[in-house]
């Protein structure tokens, strides 16, 4: 398939899974009744539950999961590591910091940007520590020693302090912190994120081109005329307001920036430029999927996506270690 | 009317002045002199069967008014977090505590030849009953906890309403989106109280998440919340989810206090008092539609 027919593929799927997901749902809803819900100017209790409990969920599903991918592909090809993920190397675990240190002082309810302020302000945080900890030239095995040295320390914080917050509920939610979750969110949870999303989606699509160079090496693409520092810069910040502000609202998902990337980097040349939007497509599909599954397997728990996605995205992660101890030895 | 506080302390004093005791067996069991109470729901009715000077601790639980019917009878008592350590310094006569939770501090006590009475789960409104008189028996006052269950019995026939066809449809939603079905006491008291309610009608069992489109489309009357507090939490948030609000912005919301209703304890009678009166406003609207 060629890297063209791919995103057109890609771009199938995930119109095709976005459309599941605002069928797909506890109260049955007919194709009918969701396209007159979604377009005409009903009402009713039919259109409540399309446009305000489906719709929100359907496009955080879409935006959340091409970030993860997205942000996946951009890292991967950046740090030439096929396990760097923000999830993996703490840049969610930190956002998911950040935004419970907004969300549960009680911050972000007098001011509702404090938010996904917090998770972009944790991302940038984890991504300056990562350079701190693992050194400018790391190993893939120091760097993600150094990745996930943070983010379990940023889960011990999260859970110290939800642990202190005034609130009964408190050991529920740092599941919630720790593996994320779509249910509930609403159209203001949609407002607060996205537009820092696609403002991070704009920085990283410049990158394609400087990624593809880098494939060369480093010293390849600065004689191309390249600057890395400019580069490094831009990746950091549009990582960081795109995982950041997706943490804010859904939680730290893992796996799916791990995943994604390496499912469709044969089928664009193993070309950086290609692959970004693919698993952003692809990225996107994947969580609209997860979240579909986790409303018909268990409608009635709490069964929270990031259990799923760290259930495919394990045994991807075996095998990745597995042939990276085959090239060591 | 007397408050269940001043109930309890009225029949106390007189069991023990002897004015009412006289039937009881020869040789009746001692009330207990160092009682503790591990549990909020045992709490409760520790303090409300035993004398004060009686007893040696009841939770930290019991102090806190969103979810104990009775947070004032608990100040100055001492006041434990359900760890065997503290119960052992205590050296109690008698350990009180639900047979939810706590099982290892339960195991440890009684491995140490303590005594644990414990008390089951209310999950209708003959449990509250039942579990009066367990506490009352464990405590050494079987007398005053007769007494106290004919009382509440009597004030449950009188609260109970056979509602016919005037029963309002209502939804109880919990934090998290949560609700509660057949076989809690929450559901059993809106049901005795005469409403119909969405969990029964789903046939959701015990206490389960209830999709939120799942209650808008079951088109309730009734919006029955439980427990709101003013601390920031993800389970608070569904309360102000943008489809709940306009879902209900012409229905009435009913606040009931989950103190009320936790716990299988004489306050659920106030529970019924307040949906009596949300009850009746809603057939008064009924019959001003008509």
């Amino acid at each position: 398939m060629s890297p063209a027919r791919l995103h057109v593929f890609l771009g199938v799927m995930t119109a095709l899974a976005f459309v599941g997901s605002l069928l797909i749902g506890p109260a049955a809803i007919g194709l009918d009744q969701t396209i007159s819900a979604l377009f005409g100017g009903d009402v009713g209790t039919v259109a409540l539950i399309v446009k305000e409990v489906r719709l929100p969920r359907a496009i955080l599903g879409l935006t959340i999961g091409a970030t993860l991918g997205l942000s996946g592909a951009v890292l991967q090809g950046f740090l030439r590591n096929p396990l760097a993920e923000p999830g993996l190397i703490g840049v969610s675990g930190f956002a998911s910091l950040g935004a419970v240190l907004t969300f549960y002082t009680g911050v972000s309810a007098a001011f509702a940007l404090a938010l996904p302020l917090g998770g972009i302000a944790g991302a940038l945080i984890s991504v300056m520590l990562l350079r701190g900890l693992a050194g400018r030239d790391a190993s893939p095995l120091t760097l993600i020693l150094a990745g996930v040295a943070l983010a379990s320390f940023a889960g011990a914080l999260t859970s110290l302090a939800l642990n202190f917050a005034p609130n009964p509920f408190a050991a529920l939610e740092i599941v919630f912190w720790l593996l994320g979750s779509l249910a509930n969110r609403s159209m203001d949870h949609v407002y607060l994120a996205v537009p820092f999303m696609l403002t991070g989606w704009v920085m990283l699509a410049f990158l394609g081109r400087s990624l593809d160079a880098l494939t060369l090496g480093e010293d390849a693409a600065r004689s191309l005329g390249y600057n890395l520092g400019r580069v490094q810069t831009m990746l950091i910040i549009g990582v960081s307001l795109s995982v950041g502000a997706a943490t804010a609202v859904a939680g730290a998902i893992g796996f799916v920036g791990l995943v994604v990337p390496h499912i469709l980097r044969p089928y664009v040349g193993h070309r950086p430029s290609a692959l970004m939007p693919a698993s952003a497509l692809g990225g996107a599909v994947l969580l609209l999927c997860a979240d579909i599954a986790v409303r018909l397997a268990a409608p009635d728990r709490e069964l929270k996506i990031g259990v799923l996605t760290a259930l495919i995205g394990a045994p991807f992660f075996f095998i990745l270690v597995w042939r990276m101890r085959k090239d060591i030895s | 009317m007397l408050s269940w506080p001043q109930f309890a302390q009225i029949i106390r004093g007189s069991v023990i002045a002897g004015l009412i005791g006289i039937i009881a067996s020869p040789g009746a069991i001692a009330q207990a002199n160092r009682i503790v109470s591990l549990n909020l729901c045992t709490d409760q009715l520790v303090m409300l069967l035993a004398d004060r000077a009686n007893i040696a601790s009841i939770s930290a639980l019991a102090e806190d008014p969103a979810i104990s019917a009775y947070p004032e009878m608990a100040a100055g008592l001492h006041l434990n977090y359900g760890l065997a350590e503290e119960v052992l310094a205590l050296e109690p006569d008698i350990v009180v505590t639900s047979s939810f939770g706590l099982g290892a501090t339960t195991f440890l006590l009684r491995a140490l030849g303590h005594e644990v009475i414990e008390v089951g789960f209310a999950g209708s409104l003959g449990d509250i009953r039942r579990n009066i008189e367990t506490v009352a028996d464990a405590v050494g006052l079987p007398t005053v906890g007769a007494m106290m269950a004919a009382q509440f019995s009597r004030g449950l026939a009188l609260a109970t309403v056979d509602a016919g066809e005037q029963r309002p449809f209502a939804a109880l939603y919990w934090a998290n989106g949560f609700t509660s079905g057949a076989g809690t006491l929450p559901n059993g008291v809106l049901e005795a109280a005469g409403f119909r309610t969405v969990a029964t009608e789903l046939g959701i069992n015990g206490v389960q998440e209830l999709p939120l489109e799942l209650l808008i489309t079951a088109e309730p009357d009734i919006l029955v919340v439980s427990e709101i507090r003013q601390t920031s939490a993800l389970a608070n948030e569904v309360f102000s989810h943008p489809a709940l609000e306009r879902a209900f912005a012409s229905k009435p919301t009913a606040f009931i206090p989950n103190s009320l209703w936790n716990c299988g304890t004489p306050a659920v009678l106030d529970a019924f008092a307040q949906l009596a009166q949300v009850r009746n406003r809603w057939v008064e609207d009924q019959s001003g539609v008509k």
